[in-house]
Order: structure tokens, then sequence, then C-alpha cells
């Protein structure tokens, strides 16, 4: 359970990056940071500011879609048209410019965001499970099932899905898409901020949180970097792989999620649910 | 005043002049044929109405107004709706999807359901097959799903960028009859870029010919038709005589 709790984190990662990469063909290398900087905002509300967890989750939430649409708006945006290098390194720069502020209003030690989730263990179906990992699966479904809602059946959630699939007929539909770019970042950095905020019993909040970026990227791909479910289900096989490699080798832990990716590749060279050749204008 | 006037644009890709100073009007309820081949600069020329590309010199006006410079998404929005080249529809969403997305831009839900409705009328093809994906459509089907689309945006002006492409002959006239019936049914005005010039030549009700980025020659669909060098030139058809056997020594009179 603990490695799909894991998992889950790593799939929300991966979210973010399919996210953005689906509408803008931009890969964000700062979706980690992102996810340091959420868990680093909601630490700040928990503790020193003494707000309730639910409150900080939302008021985090909020603060970290402003900052992914800002991102966007002053960042991205005028490199809209520059050949995907530039996007890529700029996302890059904005990692370690995340980091770098979060070094100088944080610091460097580390800080525990505490939970009104039990860490003792609860029989749920026959299986001892920790309260604190049953919130985090369950926070992600809730999040996977929302997100789901939103694409499949809103007219803006169609909408997007229609501007990732073709840009100039999105255009020419009136639908707004650089707008749509920043609505885009917005929901990938408040999907950070919940993974952020939900890692906090697996993890401490600190400067490093943002190495969780390696592992959704790998999530991503094992997925077939542009499915959403692919992500989430990568996220969890990688969580899973890693939890069960750490009881019997732990000193191969640390390589598992990319031995795992090696292999899915080899079997699937597209992800797991990576999209057949589509027609791509 | 013409519904869409368009005065002396030049359009450039860099340094090549694509539009090098075209000037035409779309009068209100009519179909309009732009002719002309490979590269001449039609689909520049629709581009450019569009917003997707902005003119370097000379501007685009609509209904009365200025709307050169203006995002497409704004310029769709005035009324000017374009059915690009290669349909593009959106391959991953379903036919009803598609045609809900070709709505974006309005409110007024009951109007939307009609104008479905109509669009449904119109190619029974797209009913039948709504639930699929656009992507898994015939290139005529995926036609129709992009003039449908159009259609949703109730536009004024209908754009359409060669819908004959790669369609089978009897499929380029039901499409063809499609656009004259919009035309007649919803009032709506068309502007048709077109290769296939012996069909747009039957459907529309003025025509314009470009070349190299100008427009040589323009009158209504029946004249240009009748003109011995469009016979000649672009519907293949050449008249006996000295002029047929000594076609190596004539020039196009319109150069
Ligand atoms: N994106 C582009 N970049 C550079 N040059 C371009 C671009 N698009 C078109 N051109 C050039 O502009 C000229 C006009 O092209 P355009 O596509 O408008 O022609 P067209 O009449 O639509 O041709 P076709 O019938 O083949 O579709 C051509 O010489 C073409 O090479
Ligand atoms: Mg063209």
């Amino acid at each position: 359970m603990n490695g799909l709790a894991v998992g889950a984190i790593y799939g929300l990662t991966a979210l973010g990056f399919v996210l953005i990469y689906k509408a803008t063909e931009v890969v964000n290398f700062a979706q980690g940071d992102l996810l340091m900087l959420g868990a680093f905002i909601a630490w700040t509300l928990v503790v020193p500011l003494g707000l309730p967890y639910v409150l900080a989750l939302v008021l985090t939430i909020a603060a970290m879609a402003a900052v992914g649409a800002g991102l966007d708006r002053f960042v991205m945006r005028p490199i809209i048209g520059q050949p995907h290098f530039a996007g890529i390194m700029l996302t890059i720069g904005l990692a370690f410019s995340i980091r770098g502020i979060a070094s100088l209003v944080w610091g460097p030690q580390e800080r525990g965001l505490p939970t009104p989730f039990a860490q003792q263990p609860r029989n749920v179906g026959g299986v001892l499970v920790q309260e604190s990992m049953l919130a985090i699966a369950a926070g992600t479904a809730l999040l996977c099932a929302v997100l789901y809602l939103f694409f499949r059946h809103t007219r803006l959630g169609v909408a997007m899905q229609a501007a990732s699939q073709n840009q100039l007929a999105a255009y020419l539909m009136a639908i707004p898409v650089k707008s749509v770019f920043t609505l885009t970042w917005a929901i990938a950095a408040a999907v950070s901020g919940i993974a952020g905020v939900l890692i906090a019993p697996l993890l401490a909040v600190e400067l490093n949180l943002w190495i969780i970026v390696l592992k959704g990227f790998a999530a991503a791909v094992l997925g077939g970097f542009g499915s959403i479910p692919g992500a989430i289900l990568g996220g969890l096989l990688i969580g899973v792989a890693e939890q069960l490699v750490g009881v019997y080798e732990p000193s191969a832990k640390g390589i598992t999620a990319y031995v795992v990716l090696l292999v899915v590749l080899f079997a699937f060279p597209r992800g797991l649910l990576g999209e057949p050749q589509g027609k791509r204008v | 005043m013409a519904l869409l006037d368009i005065a002396n644009i030049e359009t450039w890709y860099g340094p090549i002049p694509a539009l090098r100073g075209v000037s035409l009007g779309v009068e209100k309820g009519r179909i309009v044929a732009v002719l002309g081949a490979n590269g001449a600069g039609k689909t520049t020329l629709l581009r450019t109405i569009a917003g997707i590309v902005d003119p370097r010199v000379g501007g685009v006006s609509f209904a009365g107004e200025a709307i050169h410079g203006l995002d497409p998404d704004k310029i769709v929005r005035r009324g000017v709706s374009l059915v690009p080249e290669g349909r593009q529809v959106f391959p991953l969403l379903s036919v009803a999807e598609n045609l809900a997305v070709g709505a974006f831009a309005r409110s007024d839900a009951e109007e939307v359901a009609k104008d479905l409705a109509q669009v449904y009328a119109l190619f029974p093809r797209l009913e039948e097959r709504r639930a699929q994906t656009a992507g898994m459509l015939s290139g005529g089907e995926q036609q129709m799903l992009a003039i449908g689309r159009a259609l949703m945006g109730r536009p004024a002006l209908l754009m359409l960028d060669e819908p004959s492409l790669g369609l089978s002959p009897l499929l380029v006239v039901e499409i063809f009859g499609a656009i004259r019936r919009i035309n007649e049914t919803m009032g709506t005005t068309v502007l048709v870029v077109e290769q296939n010039a012996r069909v747009a030549l039957d459907h529309a009700h003025d025509a314009h010919i470009m070349e190299l980025g100008r427009v040589v020659l323009s009158g209504t669909a029946a004249a240009l038709a009748a003109n011995p060098d469009v016979r000649e030139f672009y519907l293949g058809i050449r008249e006996g005589g000295i002029r047929g056997q000594r076609r190596w020594r004539r020039r196009k009179t319109w150069r």
C-alpha cells in the first residue's frame, strides 16, 4: 500500500507533465519544483500561520494555480513559436529559479507538515493500511475523477482537448488558445501543489523534494507521454515496483524506476497507453 | 458596399511574397470562387483573411470594420469562419464533440441545437456517425464534419480551402451541392478556393483567378466559364482551329 501511495504521487507529477505537454508541446522540467513549492506553501500555512489542514490545502491549490498561470503568462508565452528546445531550456531555468527562491525564503532545513491522518494501521478489507496512505490514494483518485469529468463533460474541458489535438483548428473555432495554455499551466501547477501536500506523511518538506520530478518523468514516459490514465498507471507501477524491490534488495531501490521503464519500453515502445501514431498536423 | 473587402493586401512569408497586392470584394449572399494553380496564393489569401497570418500591406474589412491584425479567434467571433485545407478535424474527439466545439463561442443553447439539427439534415452521415472518433472517418466524412463544425459558429461568411481535395468526383459534387444549399437556405455568404475549376464555376456566382500572388481575372462564374483562356488553361477545353493548333504561340491575354 505504501508503494501505491508513493506511486500516486509519482503519477500526479507525471500528470502535470502530460497536461502541459499535450497542450503546449513543452516538457515542463519544473514540475518537481512546483511540487516542492506547494509543500512549502502548505507548511507555511499550517505551521507558522496555524491554519487548519483542509483550509491550507485549498489555499495551496489556489496559490499554485496562480503561480502556474503567472509562469505561463509571463515566462512561457513570450517564447510561443520558438523551437521546442527553447521551451525545455526555459523550464529547466525555471526549475532552478524556483529552487533558488525557495532556498532563500525557507532555507535548507527539513520540516514536517502535520496532517490530520493517523499513522497507525487500519484494517481495510483484511489488509492493514495506514490511514495517511489511504488519504493519499483517495486524494489522488478524487482528483483524477474531477479532472476526468472536467475534460470529458464540460464545454471548456472539451475545448481544451480540442486545442491540444489541433491548435490551428482550435483557433478557427474561436477558442482562445493562449488562455487555454495559461489554464493548463494553472491546472498542472495546482496538481503539483496537491501532490506536494499529499506527500507530507511520506517525506519531509525540504528543498530536495524536487527530485520526485525524475520519477514523475519516468512515469509519464512509461504511460505513453500523452495519456492521462497512462501517467497515473505509470506512477503506480513504479511506486509498487520500488516498494517490492526495497523489501528484498534495498540497495537497488533507487534504480528500480529506470529498470521498469526500460523493460516496459522494450515491450511497448510507445509506452503503456500511448496513442497510436495520431494524425498530428 | 461588399460584405468582405480586401484592399491591396501583400502577405509575405519571411522574404517570400505570397500575395502581391490582392484586391477583391465579396458581396453578401454570393458564392465566390477563387481559382488558381498550385502556389498561386489561394490558401495564403484565406489565411490572411482569417488572421492566421497578417498582411504586410493593405487591409481587410468585414461588414465595414477592419479585421486585419486581429487574432484568429477574434475574427471568428465577428462571423468569418474558415474550413482549412486538409479538414483539420479534432481526431480524438467524437463527431458530436467536434460539432460542439464549433459552437464554442456561442451561448444561445437553443439556437445551437437548431443549427446542429440543420447540420445533421445537411449531412445525414454525420448524424449516423456522431459517436465515432473523427480521426476514424473517411476523407469525405471529415470534409463534411469540417464544414458542419464551421457552420456551428453560424458564420456570416464561410470560407473553404479546397473542399474537393482528395475526394471522389461524386463526393465533390455532393460537397458543392451542400455548399449551394448552405448558401440558399441559411443565407451564408461563401468564399471558396478551388483547383477544380469545373465544379467551382458550376456552383459559384462570381469567380476570381489568381496567379503568382495576384488576381488576374474576375467576373461572374458564367462569364469566366465562357472565357477562352479560362476554358483552355483551367477547364482543359481546347478550342478547334488555329488557336488550338498554335497554342504554344499564344500568350494569356491578361499578362
Ligand atoms: N509557411 C510558408 N512559408 C513559406 N512560404 C510559404 C508558406 N506557405 C506558402 N508559402 C509560399 O507562398 C506561395 C503561395 O502558397 P499558397 O499555399 O497560398 O498557395 P495555394 O494557391 O494555396 O497552393 P495550393 O493550390 O498548392 O494549395 C507559394 O509560393 C508557397 O511556396
Ligand atoms: Mg492551398
